[in-house]
């Protein structure tokens, strides 16, 4: 299952050097079909100075590292690593220059109103605008909720921050039903609800579309985003 | 447990200290023995992802350079009062912080090449670290 143009692996066994302990790695390696990917074996005290001072205190496990470098895992273990794998594996990075995701948050309501309040939780409800917005390279299009591959928002639901569903602002002359060439928005509000401590909130998620050219298009793409929401 | 924060790079972290009793130490209190000896430099911890939690990713030794969001930091001194003396490091980026740049590594493997993280540029990267004994 492991190994393809998306996705490599490096074993790292830290079994030590002795021939018994060669012998069990190799053993390991051909009962699991594992011949074929790259290989490094390091004692323990050698893998402790190179493993751990790289990534942290971590001794065994995995460490997925997606298409941009970027450290999307660690210590997982195999559920969490299938759920992270996807994720780490959509972003085909050469065919994607050009596009941006930009991230604005508007609108913010006052949740501490009253000059003298020194409490340090929200006295009342804070909504704020969030707009995702991606901004394409030229010729490149996106679809609108209309169009057969639309584009849309996936938005994870921290416990503080309750998201509405998000609306669509298509910009840029398209050929096609509900075509977009140069910009799509999506903007939701964002409710945090009064009783949760001032400051900084974050809000997590996805933009997910397929983009297309004369050519033809690309696979169905996920990008990540981050808001940040100052309420106070 | 010990609170402070720290603002890098026009970022503001919060960094965490156990309240010990026995003494702060960025020194391994004892040789290390192999690979199951458990590092015995002060644990601290820094909130990378500000979500106010502590996942175990984000908990650090003292003995080695420490990070904070994108950049590196020696740990000059650890006070009794867990005051922390930190100065920047030329440390290349270490240190796991989920959702961040992951560190470099240069590893030979068993047919003699050395691999880099940039080697797999533009493929993602499982790294399995097992053992079979």
């Amino acid at each position: 299952m492991f190994g393809s143009e998306r996705l490599a692996v490096l074993l790292v066994n830290s079994g030590g050097h002795a021939q018994r302990s060669v012998e069990m790695a190799d053993d390991c390696i051909e009962r699991y079909s594992m011949e074929a990917f790259p290989r490094v074996r390091l004692d323990g005290a050698e893998f402790n100075a190179q493993v751990a001072a790289t990534f942290g205190q971590y001794g065994y496990g995995k460490v997925l590292i997606d298409d941009a470098g970027i450290l999307r895992g660690l210590g997982v273990r195999d559920a969490q690593f299938q759920a992270a794998l996807p994720a780490a594996t959509s972003t085909p990075l050469a065919q994607l220059e050009g596009f941006e995701i930009d991230v604005r948050v508007s609108d913010i309501t006052d949740g501490r109103p009253g000059m003298f309040n020194t409490d340090c939780r929200l006295t009342q409800d804070v909504m704020a605008t969030v707009t995702v917005a991606l901004n394409l390279p030229e010729g490149w299009h996106v679809y609108g909720p209309a169009g057969p591959t639309p584009t849309s928002l996936a938005i994870d639901y921290s416990g503080t921050a309750a998201p509405s569903a998000a609306r669509f602002e298509g910009h840029g002359p398209g050929h096609g039903p509900d075509e977009w060439t140069q910009k799509v928005e999506l903007s939701f509000r964002t409710l945090i609800r009064k009783g949760t401590a001032i400051g900084r909130h974050f809000l997590h998620g996805r933009l997910s579309f397929t983009a297309c050219n004369a050519e033809g298009c690309l696979p169905p793409l996920e990008l990540p985003w981050t808001a940040i929401v100052d309420a106070m | 447990m010990l609170q402070g924060s720290l603002t890098v790079d026009g970022e503001d972290f919060t960094i965490y200290l156990p309240a010990d009793t026995s003494g702060y130490s960025r020194e391994p209190r004892a040789a290390r023995k192999g690979l199951l000896t458990a590092f015995t430099s002060t644990c601290l911890a820094v909130d990378q992802n500000h979500d106010g939690v502590i996942a175990a990713w984000e908990s650090y030794y003292a003995e080695h350079p420490l990070r904070i969001g994108d950049s590196m930091f020696d740990i000059e001194a650890i006070a009794e009062d867990g005051t922390l003396t930190l100065a920047p490091s030329d440390t290349p980026l270490a240190g796991a912080v989920i959702g961040r740049q992951a560190p470099d590594f240069a590893w030979t493997t068993t047919d003699g090449q050395v691999l880099r993280r940039d080697d797999f540029a533009g493929r993602a990267l499982l790294i399995d670290a097992w053992a079979p004994t």
